[in-house]
């Protein structure tokens, strides 16, 4: 008797529970995802002011519009080159995203730019599984994670970068955490905070993601990269994954929240261009335009002939401007051979003879602020380093050597770390045994992007900083020069082409 | 062809002192060439590189004090360090454009980037300004806004309206504490939704007014919500753009570096290259003035032997041949000098050749053509001498010709200077022996000497003229 009772209780509370729980009225929220926008003068990726208009649209209406930017887009550009993205951000600012997750290209002036940059923002960046070696702590100024509620709900965010990103961008100060971990801790850490919803933010195709997605870990993933066609030929996604993959497109989706699950019901695809642009932003955007063109519009030269530094050129054969680049570092720094990454030059354009270089040119060119220095090293760590920088030349990846006073023959059809037919310099062929001094960036001499041979021996290697950034010298170069000319020499083949 | 070897000589020493000359003015040319070279590259020195490198590090200093300048800028938190840090940029700014000057040698370049930098400066410091502005009149809204709040809280009646205020200013407090957009929007609409519950309800009309004139105070474009939101943006894009100027002048100050360096560069390899030419040519400049020491030493040599000294030469022999006549003048050579020997030669040939016969002439009457007094005279001394220390015999015969006067004025002069001649022809021919003299002593007087001969011999002598004489006759 007293038995039956209890169960008759017991049943009374689950069914109140479950008619609570029934009662409870799902929100609807509107997710914005816009990412990759790092060049305000590109007219496919560049258009903030069109977003905003996008943005208030969305704003006037009911549902609350929670407005994601995925990042990537500090650097590189010809204005970041000079302010280290603060332009961004300040056009961010008055677009006033509830919440910035990073991509690799966040940390393109390196960990202490992007934290001054997390205190200009009015919105928190975050990066959650990067750690500060120096504070054992998330980057200065920078989330591990962040909860945003607008009107009861509460979108949780996590935003995840890959290891690789410290060797790309030769960043000594952090460590990358598992993705796989953190994000699991990180999501628990958000429902416990009552998170409604998670969304997931990343930009490496970690095949994880739809596992966390199916198991309700996370609710929304999120990936931004505009290459990400060219680059990788195998994503796992699933209906809850968004893709930010083509330049110049964002991203609406509704969505759908519940207590604990949330519902992709729509997903718009806008392509900027076709929007109209909101005229304070725009006024916004034109101002560092005219700041950046009192900076850069000055001629500094002509080009002599047509040059071409679309990501193929550059990352897979011998190009003009690359001699040029490495022809001025060597003169400069009298040593026997330079070598430059082709990833250090990001113009992606074509150049047509007699067209006027600016300065402008040089800083879209080489956006980077590497450092020009000198080292010493043996023939077989060069060697090394030639081999490192071909090993990937059929995915054009931006360790592709560049070099003067040096010819090299490959074959890529050789398998990687054996490609290396025959180099030869100052016309005799490489001894691997002898010295050899090589003019560089600080970024390769420190190991960067895979030349881990150059910075081997440190006891024995004299580093001389020249303290000098490469845009700077191109540009001294082209005013002495009067501009940029040369030809095809051959410094670079490939035998298997050849045939 | 003896026109052409009398001026050899001329021609020799004309050409050694041109070639002299010439080596002379190569080698003075040469120094001074070098000279003047080592004198630009001094110059270029004292004028373009060390006032350059100099000026640059004087730059590096200036630009390093507007860098601080700059971030300090950028944080001033009032307006009285705003326009005292604005005021020492102005300053700092003003040096840094005269000192920079120097730098000019990468053409215009630094003028530009100083132009942008001044106007970036200029940005800078009026949007400090606003932010401070912007931060002041922000506080100033808060405050009226919170008295405004109790105001209305003395106005609420019932239970629901103190709370639904309480809430309001709750709220409001917040605004003060977040610095993210979303969380202010997020406050923004709790706040709306407060303020319009509290206007649903049935609260009077001045309480209606109050409420408004909050709600206008809140949300709202001039809002405080807003301000703040502004505030913040505003608070950002200053430290960008403060960051962005600080970014800029690290730049301006790289590339006074890179001139400099790139000056001190191109001073080096010049120098080099000076250096190197210079040592080559002082080289060739010295030997080129020990080719001409050695020439000069040659050329005089030669003039000494050539001329010179065939001259002491012929000059000696001139000497030698004057006072006797045992070494002959001779000068090898066909020039002027040889030539000249040989006229002395000939010369003094001549005039011996004249004193022998001027002795002779002397010695001779001139009538007769046999030894005259004077010979007799000089010979008889020394025969007397030597016949005294020898103790030989000497004959001397003196013969006078009788009426040779009577002779003279009968036939005339004429035929007696005939008579006289042929006696004297007669008298000469028997002087055999060559220690003899026949010579005339006087008008018609003439002596005949023989030595070592007795008196029979003479007397055989005496007879013999008498058979001459009368062979004469």
């Amino acid at each position: 008797m007293v038995s039956n009772t209890r169960l008759l209780k017991m049943a009374l509370v689950l069914i109140a529970l479950v008619c609570f729980a029934v009662e409870s009225k799902a929100k609807q929220i509107t997710l914005v995802l816009a990412a990759d926008m790092p060049n305000i003068t590109d007219p496919e990726s560049g258009r903030y002011a069109e977003l905003k208009s996008l943005l208030d649209r969305y704003r006037e209406q009911q549902p609350p519009v929670f407005f994601v930017f995925g990042g990537g887009s500090i650097g590189p550009s010809a204005m970041s080159s000079f302010d280290r993205g603060s332009h961004i951000i300040d056009i961010l600012n008055t677009l006033e995203p509830d919440v910035m997750g990073v991509t690799k290209r966040e940390f393109s002036y390196f960990e202490d730019e992007l934290s001054l940059r997390a205190y200009e923002a009015a919105f928190p960046i975050v990066a959650s599984n990067v750690l500060d070696k120096r504070f054992d702590d998330t980057p200065d100024g920078l989330f591990k994670s962040v909860i945003i509620e607008k009107q009861g709900v509460k979108l949780g965010v996590i935003s995840l970068l890959n290891e690789r990103i410290i060797e790309e961008y030769l960043l000594h100060n952090i460590t990358v955490m598992n993705p796989r971990e953190i994000s699991e801790q990180v999501a628990e850490d958000l429902r416990t905070k009552g998170a409604d919803t998670i969304l997931l933010h990343y930009s490496f195709p970690f095949p994880f993601v739809p596992e966390l997605i199916d198991s309700n870990i996370i609710d929304i993933a999120v990936m931004s990269d505009t290459r990400l066609r060219e680059k990788y030929q195998t994503l796992s996604t699933n209906d809850q994954t968004l893709l930010l993959d083509k330049s110049g497109d964002i991203l609406v989706a509704t969505l759908e929240v519940t207590n604990r699950e949330t519902r992709l019901n729509n997903v718009d695809r806008y392509s900027l261009k076709t929007l109209n642009a909101a005229p304070a932003v725009q006024l916004q955007v034109n101002s560092y335009q005219m700041r950046l063109d009192r900076l850069l519009d000055e001629r500094i030269g002509i080009w002599k002939t047509n040059v071409f530094t679309t990501t193929s050129d550059v990352r897979s054969k011998e190009n003009l401007f690359a001699n040029f680049v490495t022809d001025s570092m060597r003169t400069y720094a009298q040593t026997d051979i330079s070598l430059l990454n082709g990833g250090s030059i990001r113009g992606n354009t074509t150049y047509l003879n007699q067209q006027n270089i600016t300065r402008r040119d040089i800083t879209t060119e080489l956006p980077f602020r590497s450092s020009l220095v000198s080292i010493n090293l043996t023939g077989k760590q060069l060697l090394d380093g030639l081999e490192n920088g071909l090993s990937q030349v059929e995915f054009l990846k931006g360790g592709f050597p560049h070099f003067s006073g040096m010819t090299v023959e490959f074959s890529a059809d050789k398998p990687a770390g054996n490609r290396v037919l025959q180099v030869s310099i100052a016309g005799k062929p490489l001894n691997e045994n002898a010295m050899y001094s090589l003019a560089t960036t600080d970024y390769l001499a420190s190991g960067g992007d895979g030349y881990l041979s150059f910075s081997q021996d440190t006891q024995l290697r004299e580093i001389t900083d020249f303290d000098v950034l490469i845009s700077d010298l191109v540009i001294q170069q082209i005013r002495i020069q009067d501009g940029v000319s040369g030809e095809i020499e051959g410094r670079i083949t490939n035998a298997s082409e050849v045939q | 062809m003896e026109r052409v070897n009398k001026s050899a000589s001329i021609l020799y020493f004309t050409y050694l002192q041109i070639a002299i000359l010439a080596l002379f003015i190569f080698v003075t040319t040469f120094s001074l060439s070098r000279l003047s070279d080592i004198q630009t590259t001094l110059s270029y020195l004292t004028v373009d590189v060390v006032p350059t490198v100099i000026n640059g590090a004087q730059v590096s200093q200036e630009v390093e004090h507007l860098v601080f300048l700059t971030v300090s800028l950028s944080n001033a938190t009032n307006q009285p360090t705003r326009r005292i840090i604005t005021k020492k940029l102005e300053d700092v700014f003003k040096k840094l454009k005269t000192t920079a000057r120097y730098q000019e040698v990468n053409t215009g370049f630094l003028s530009t980037q100083l132009t942008v930098l001044s106007k970036e400066l200029e940005e800078l410091e009026s949007l400090v300004d606003r932010r401070l502005k912007l931060e002041e009149s922000l506080e100033k809204n808060i405050n009226s806004f919170f008295s405004a709040a109790n105001e209305l809280h003395s106005f609420a009646t019932t239970a629901d309206e103190k709370t639904l205020v309480t809430e309001i200013l709750l709220l409001a407090v917040h605004i003060e504490q977040q610095n993210r957009i979303h969380q202010l929007r997020d406050t923004e609409h709790q706040l709306q939704a407060s303020l319009e519950k509290l206007n649903a309800l049935n609260i009077n009309p001045e309480m209606k007014g109050k409420l408004q004139s909050l709600y206008a105070m809140l949300i709202g474009n001039t809002g405080i919500i807003n301000q703040k939101i502004e505030a913040l943006r505003v608070r950002g894009r200053t430290i960008g753009r403060g960051n962005f100027v600080k970014n800029l002048v690290n730049d301006v100050a790289n590339n006074l570096n890179l001139n400099a360096r790139s000056t001190y560069q191109q001073l080096q390899s010049d120098a080099k290259t000076t250096e190197a030419r210079i040592s080559n040519q002082t080289r060739i400049a010295l030997i080129a003035g020990a080719i001409t020491a050695v020439l000069t030493l040659c050329m005089i040599y030669v003039l000494h032997r050539r001329i010179v000294y065939r001259l002491i030469k012929l000059n000696n022999q001139v000497d030698n041949a004057s006072s006797s006549d045992l070494e002959p003048i001779d000068i090898q050579g066909s020039d002027e000098i040889a030539k000249l020997a040989d006229t002395f030669s000939v010369y003094l040939k001549r005039v011996k050749e004249q004193e022998i016969e001027l002795l002779n002439m002397s010695l001779t009457d001139p009538l007769t053509g046999i030894p005259n007094r004077r010979a007799f005279d000089q010979k008889i001394r020394a025969e007397i001498a030597s016949a005294s220390r020898q103790n030989w015999p000497m004959s001397l015969l003196l013969i006078d010709i009788d009426f040779f006067k009577k002779y003279n004025d009968y036939y005339g002069h004429s035929e007696g200077d005939n008579c006289l001649i042929s006696v004297a022809e007669s008298l000469q021919s028997n002087v055999k022996r060559e220690t003899d003299l026949c010579a005339r002593y006087g008008g018609e007087e003439f002596v005949l000497y023989c030595p070592t001969l007795t008196v029979k011999v003479q007397k055989s002598k005496q007879n013999k003229s008498e058979m001459l004489f009368k062979n004469l006759s």
